[in-house]
């Protein structure tokens, strides 16, 4: 008897991984998963529209989160432009990206992307490699280097 | 009674390989990182590290057309603001949409122009707004004492934009970096396309720009040489790396696929 318990746990058990795993390979393969659910992830900062010049700062209407199981660092953002002038922002795993820009509605603008933020930082601190040059053979093909740019013209600080 | 225990025995086998089974499935398989040819500047003299001001030019060849959604590279100018937790960048960034600014700071950001990313820690402009590919584009980052520093792009009759603050009222940096990056979230390396030119790293003094200054001839005290290394290593000779003294300028490189330089220690 107690063994029938344990079996008819880990049979339920292994039903819910399954469903789960099913349903990720649904929506990677492009199968709608459910209706998308506002998030109130990524809501924008307080404003300082003095120091912001007009329409140059965009703040979505409205943001999406195409995949709330999702750690919120593991996801990419795109931000849209719809027809009527308005912006959503839409938070998604980078598989549900391409489909999500290949179905646009027509007079919907993709305006930029972010990706996950898992992937910014700096670089590891590592000591300093040994003095002198390491070459290894060349194997790409590389540009003639443009025209340099003019002297630079930035105001100072001082 | 004999085989209702050799029963029981199947049933255990079976749930031990039930077990193992589950504990083996790939439920995940992300994978985020990032490469690097990561340049890092002298920071040891005063003059330096307490300008205020630093600026250089990127220049983004090409945009990936691989890889995953997401995935992206980037050339920027960087410090550690204040301490080496104020991590700060300001650059190009391209993805399979084009090329577009970002500005990111472990310090926190209030973002002035585009839109707001990475929680409150960075802030992206639009694609091709004050950014082309094929194109110089200047980058800087100054601080005039109000108790932040600001992140600017320059338009093309060389007027600046500020497009960013960054919430530091630190006066000096301890490191600074010039880089070529790139990110991806797939499990192994798509070895995006990722090209761009570094020109003429500079900082602020009392008579304007000036040229970040050489390596000492002497090598100097630790971490006063201006030096290019890949991250990580093996990344290099085959997949990332730099091609140096362009046009005969040690101050101009190229960070990009294949090229053959893995380091170089002093880079100028």
């Amino acid at each position: 008897m107690k063994m029938q318990i344990i079996l008819m746990g880990v049979a339920l058990g292994v039903a819910v991984v399954i469903a789960l795993v099913r349903g990720e390979t649904l929506r990677a393969a492009g199968v709608p998963g459910p209706t998308p659910t506002p998030s109130t992830l990524g809501a924008p900062g307080p404003q300082v529209s003095s120091a912001r010049g007009a329409g140059a700062f965009i703040v979505p209407q409205r943001t999406t989160d195409l995949a709330p199981q999702v750690p919120a660092e593991d996801k990419a953002e795109v931000l849209i432009r719809h027809a009527d002038g308005t912006y959503e922002d839409v938070l998604l795993r980078p598989d549900q990206g391409k489909a999500l820009i290949r179905n646009l509605p027509a007079g919907d603008t993709w305006v930029s992307t972010a990706p996950p933020a898992s992937l910014m930082g700096a670089p590891h601190p590592v000591a300093a490699p040994q003095s002198g040059t390491v070459q290894g053979p060349a194997s790409g093909a590389h540009p003639v280097p443009p025209a340099t740019p003019v002297a630079s013209t930035g105001t100072g600080a001082h | 009674m004999k085989e209702r225990r050799l029963m029981r025995f199947h049933r255990f086998k079976l749930l031990v390989a039930l077990a193992v089974a589950l504990a083996a499935f790939p439920l995940s398989v992300a994978h985020a990182s990032n490469d690097w040819v990561d340049t890092e500047l002298r920071t040891d003299l005063s003059s330096v590290a307490n300008a205020h001001d630093y600026i250089t030019d990127v220049y983004a060849v090409a945009k990936p057309s691989s890889g995953a959604f997401g995935d992206f590279t980037t050339g920027w100018l960087g410090a550690d603001i204040g301490s080496s937790s104020g991590f700060s960048q300001v650059g190009l960034m391209t993805d399979s949409g084009g090329v577009y600014w970002f500005v990111y700071s472990y310090l926190g950001v209030t973002c002035l122009r585009g839109s707001q990313a990475w929680g409150s820690l960075g802030c992206k402009g639009a694609y091709g707004d004050y950014a082309t590919l094929g194109g110089w584009q200047q980058v800087e980052l100054v601080t005039y004492g109000q108790g932040y520093w600001i992140a600017r792009v320059y338009n093309s009759s060389g007027s600046p934009v500020d497009i960013a603050r960054i919430n530091s009222s630190a006066m000096n940096i301890v490191t600074g970096f010039q880089d070529g990056e790139e990110g991806y979230s797939e499990s192994s390396d798509p070895d995006l396309t990722m090209n761009y030119l570094h020109w003429h790293p500079k900082y602020m003094t009392g008579s304007g720009w000036q040229d970040w200054p050489a390596s000492p001839s002497d090598g100097g005290p630790a971490g006063a040489n201006n030096y290019l290394q890949t991250q990580p290593t093996g990344e290099c000779p085959g997949y990332y790396g730099a091609n140096i003294d362009q046009a005969g300028d040690n101050r101009y490189w190229q960070t990009t696929n294949g090229a053959p330089t893995c380091s170089a220690n002093p880079l100028f």
